[in-house]
């Protein structure tokens, strides 16, 4: 779905609002946990939802492994890496169950901030995008740092949908063959991802995606 | 969650269906080194019976584990995992030996 620079400009302001980038309709609403060892497991959450997802758009087996890969890898992000007090997860549905946009959003301290707090020296958001997608991870572990990048690639090339990254001043897109960054017009607070995916049959293999 | 003729921990005792984090693997890690202190095992099974998929963090966290037993000599076999798992497992370990090389 390609995006003007205009749509853009109006789609972030509405994820500013905690609302749809696409303005679709809310069909799932849940807080995600802020710390790692919070009283529920992400688990008991997310599975909730998947349950939620099947029956409601009878998805297949394949489709829901993708679902839950990227999803799963982006909330643990928050726990992991945001340092937030409040974080969430939406999910808008838009015509006529053609596509489902996921937004999970936190209120912590950046992609920037949270790079920089672990000596990864970076000089603005853009950088620290880039940095991120190359798969520098804030984490210590050599083995890790592939989620953020991972999850892109499953949502723009396995899916086939568009990807949004807003973090500090910027926002980050990426469609099938293009990657664009553009200023928030203002600035975030915390880490607002928002992916969108065409709801098809077709088979998708997320393990050529996987490092 | 354990037996008598082997030590077997069952993942679906500590999360549904669909494992997302590390932190089920820490908590599956501290469960089979508690149960371990109390045997003199040196093989323990993994039984991912029930389990549709893991995420590659998960995947990540108990192969990490696993490596970690297997220097203390303790094998630790899965069992009954579906093609997904053992593909994601196979991903990780395969990455994990690459930077392991390349450093």
């Amino acid at each position: 779905m390609f995006l003007s620079k205009e749509e853009i400009i109006q789609g972030t302001k509405e994820i500013l609002q905690d609302r749809s980038f696409y303005r679709g309709k809310l069909v799932f609403n849940i807080k995600l946990p802020v710390e790692i060892y919070g009283e529920e497991l992400k688990e008991e959450k997310l599975s909730k939802m998947i349950e939620f997802f099947k029956k409601e758009y009878s998805l297949n087996l394949n489709f829901i492994q993708a679902f839950f890969y990227f999803i799963s890898e982006l909330s643990i992000n928050v726990p992991e890496h945001a340092k937030a007090k409040k974080a969430f997860l939406k999910v808008f549905e838009l015509g006529n169950k053609e596509f489902l946009e996921i937004l999970i959003k936190d209120d912590g301290i950046g992609i920037k901030n949270s790079l920089l707090q672990n000596k990864i020296f970076i000089k603005d958001d853009i950088d620290a995008f880039k940095e991120v997608f190359r798969g520098v991870s804030a984490k210590k572990e050599k083995t890790r740092g592939f989620g953020l990048r991972t999850s892109k690639d499953i949502v723009t090339k396995a899916f086939g949908g568009n990807f949004l990254l807003f973090s500090g001043q910027e926002t980050f897109l990426s469609e099938q063959n293009k990657e664009i960054f553009r200023p928030i017009f203002g600035k975030l607070k915390g880490t607002a991802i928002d992916c969108l995916v065409p709801l098809s049959k077709k088979k998708i293999n997320i393990y050529e995606f996987i490092e | 969650m354990t037996n008598k003729k082997n030590l077997t921990i069952e993942l679906k005792n500590f999360s549904p269906s669909f494992i997302a984090s590390r932190e089920v693997a820490r908590i599956v890690t501290q469960k089979l080194i508690e149960q371990l202190s109390h045997s003199n095992d040196r093989e323990v099974f993994l039984d991912f019976k029930n389990i549709i998929f893991v995420s590659r963090s998960f995947a990540d966290e108990i192969i990490d584990s696993i490596e970690m037993l297997s220097e203390k000599r303790i094998r630790v076999k899965i069992k009954n995992a579906n093609l997904s798992i053992n593909k994601m497992l196979s991903l990780v370990k395969a990455k994990r030996k690459k930077i392991l090389k390349t450093n």
